[in-house]
């Protein structure tokens, strides 16, 4: 029954956000029903399960049911659509190796610099070791994957430079300390 | 409000991201959607094993079949495992690391176990056919690279409420891409975080581990390990033969409504052999408890895995949580869905950049051939791993070669992706036929019957894309 009505809250709260994108609702009326039906599902399936279950859940009912109104909401095509003109090939783009050598750059550098800084981090944590490994291994990819993406979107300035090399260097010269 | 020039770059970043990446994703998103229903691949690669209901399972038996395999040594590894019949997997058999038999409801050792397409299927997702070190750690790196593709995608996208539900297929290819990409990545975006992070974790857990033994204890490895799986019981020597019967019938007590899903011999080359038995418990996402026994039979300990504290808690449930190995057919079945829309991510993501150039050449014949490729070449392997036990990998490197020269020869995008979408249900039609053939009833039961429903069905949404196609191509004719 709470399984019933968990689904039928996020069932709802996708419709209801449908029903906002259509312009048929008032946008800060929706948007708290939205809020509140999401987290009633994510109780009521955390009631009925546990909470790492119910927000899997979640993560798989609402793309489920918003797919099903992307689709209906769809306009298909009544042709084919006209395909590109034909041309000789271009195998090498513009710009790819500048671009692959700031790909490289930046995955290896933000890679490097993140996991020490989350092991460095995690040691002064007040946690028992089981709990800091833990830690480590679960926040070092989001933490590699976040930096990447902000060593990407920062203009490249000297802000980007100073802040990634102060950060590498101290967790590096944390480590040293430690062994 | 995110400024424009942020948003420029962020589009710049992601795009760059994303091609780099884009053909290892793509096939690591594919070989992962299906590897979710990997116990029921190894099942409908062989579905004429012996199958025992659970109930039903001769312990009796089975134990001195495991003692005789176990006493003849030549066949020996470190770990040697029973696995007995389960709800999902309703097989029984004894492993070696190496090999594995199957065992009949009287206890005899029946036919060995073939799993070579499975195999080549993790193998691909795992470390994408390299070396196993280093492919681990690409897939891995793959995994943080898609936890940046999603972030700098968010960025890209301001207008993110506003295109919420939009699904423009009919203006132009761009739009049509770029809606595909967005409304499947936006949607899904919290879901696909979560495998990128749990995904990531099984190649950097290594790499991690060596520096927090750097950095905490001495450079020793081993104390890392022993700290997070715990340090092997101390047992007497020379124990004799495995108490499989009296362990078994103490797990109803020790592990209540658990499932015992595995017995393992540990050090089983040794004298120092210990059981360690392995329970599944339905409302938890750890992957299993551990409890301990020595070889007559007596309770050691537990490895605290459900009991433990959060952190250990964590590192075990990684597994079922990035393979939906929970809550039944229901969660596997949306796995498979998010896994392939995260797929087709990939791809979409490549042609949106392809689309912007406004033009058609070799790169795009290329990318065709690797998108509508990989499916057949895992079609045609699949196939294949019915008859032959060796070089299925190099039989899907081929066949995706192929693909890509077909698509290059052609020079024409929307006459090779019509053959390729025709070769792909001719190939999943050939699936069905073979196993009908080779299996007859065997392919209409158990999990047999549930990949053959998944192949039908992929078959019939293909069938239905060509359709559409064809239906369009006429209309403008």
């Amino acid at each position: 029954m709470l399984v019933l009505i968990a689904w039928l809250c996020a069932g709802l709260a996708v419709v209801l956000a449908f029903c906002l994108w259509r312009g048929m609702l008032r946008l800060r009326f929706a948007a708290v029903w939205v809020i509140l039906l999401l987290s009633a599902s994510f109780l009521l399936f955390g009631l009925a399960y546990q909470l790492v279950f119910a927000a899997v859940y979640l993560f798989l009912v609402v793309p489920a049911l918003a797919w099903v109104l992307v689709a209906y909401a769809g306009n298909f095509p009544a042709a084919v659509l006209t395909p590109f003109k034909r041309t000789g090939t271009d195998w090498v783009p513009k710009n790819v190796a500048h671009h692959l050598a700031k790909f490289l750059w930046a995955v290896v550098f933000s890679g490097l610099t993140s996991i020490l800084s989350v092991v460095a981090v995690c040691n002064l944590l007040p946690l028992s070791p089981v709990d800091r490994i833990a830690l480590m291994v679960i926040a070092g990819p989001l933490v590699w994957g976040t930096v990447l993406a902000w060593m990407l979107i920062q203009h490249p300035g000297l802000r980007l430079r100073i802040f990634l090399a102060v950060m590498g260097l101290s967790a590096l010269v944390t480590l040293i300390r430690w062994t | 409000m995110i400024s424009t020039d942020t948003v420029k770059r962020a589009i710049a970043g992601h795009s760059w991201l994303g091609l780099v990446s884009g053909g290892l994703m793509y096939l690591i998103c594919l070989s992962g959607s299906l590897l979710v229903f990997s116990s029921e691949i190894e099942q409908w690669e062989q579905p004429d094993a012996p199958m025992i209901n659970p109930i039903d399972f001769n312990v009796a038996a089975a134990e001195t079949t495991f003692n005789s395999v176990l006493g003849r040594g030549s066949n020996l590894t470190p770990h040697m495992y029973l696995v007995p019949p389960t709800s999902d997997s309703p097989r029984a058999r004894i492993a070696s690391e190496k090999e594995s038999w199957f065992l009949y409801p009287n206890g005899e050792l029946g036919q060995k176990e073939r799993v070579f397409w499975s195999s080549m299927l993790r193998e691909l997702h795992y470390f994408l056919h390299l070396p196993e070190s280093w492919g681990m750690l690409l897939v891995s790196s793959l995994g943080a690279i898609l936890v940046g593709l999603i972030i700098t995608g968010l960025f890209a996208h301001p207008g993110i409420l506003r295109d919420a539900f939009a699904l423009r297929l009919n203006k132009s290819l761009q739009l049509k891409e770029t809606d595909i990409h967005n409304r499947l990545s936006v949607w899904a975006a919290p879901f696909h975080l979560t495998i990128a992070v749990t995904g990531a974790f099984f190649g950097l857990a290594l790499p991690t581990l060596a520096i927090i033994a750097e950095a905490e204890f001495a450079g020793d490895q081993q104390a890392v390990i022993e700290t997070v799986y715990g340090v092997d019981p101390q047992v007497e020597l020379n124990q004799g033969a495995i108490a499989v019967n009296a362990i078994l019938q103490q797990m109803p007590v020790l592990a209540g409504d658990g499932e015992t899903f595995l017995l393992t011999v540990h050090e089983a080359e040794s004298e120092k052999r210990f059981v360690g038995v392995s329970v599944q418990h339905k409302d938890s996402m750890i992957y299993a408890e551990n409890y301990l026994f020595t070889t007559a039979g007596s309770f050691i300990r537990t490895d605290g895995w459900i009991d433990g504290g959060i952190g250990k808690k964590v590192l075990y449930s990684v597994y079922r949580l990035h393979f939906g190995n929970f809550s039944g057919y229901w969660v596997k079945l949306a796995y498979l869905v998010l896994g392939l829309s995260l797929t087709v991510v990939a791809a979409s993501g490549v042609n949106v950049w392809l689309a912007k150039r406004r033009v058609e050449d070799g790169l795009s014949d290329l990318w065709a051939g690797v998108v509508w490729g990989s499916p057949l070449a895992l079609t045609i392997s699949a196939g294949m791993g019915f008859w032959v036990d060796f070089g299925l990998a190099a039989v899907f490197w081929l066949v995706l070669c192929s693909s890509c020269f077909l698509a290059l020869y052609l020079c024409d995008l929307v006459r090779f992706k019509s053959l390729a979408r025709r070769l792909n249900v001719l190939g999943l039609v050939g699936l069905l036929a073979i196993q009908v053939v080779l299996f007859q009833e065997d392919a209409f039961r158990s999990a047999a019957l549930v990949m053959n429903q998944i192949i039908f069905c992929l078959l019939v949404g293909i069938v239905l894309v060509e359709a559409s196609h064809v239906r369009l191509s006429k209309r403008m004719a």
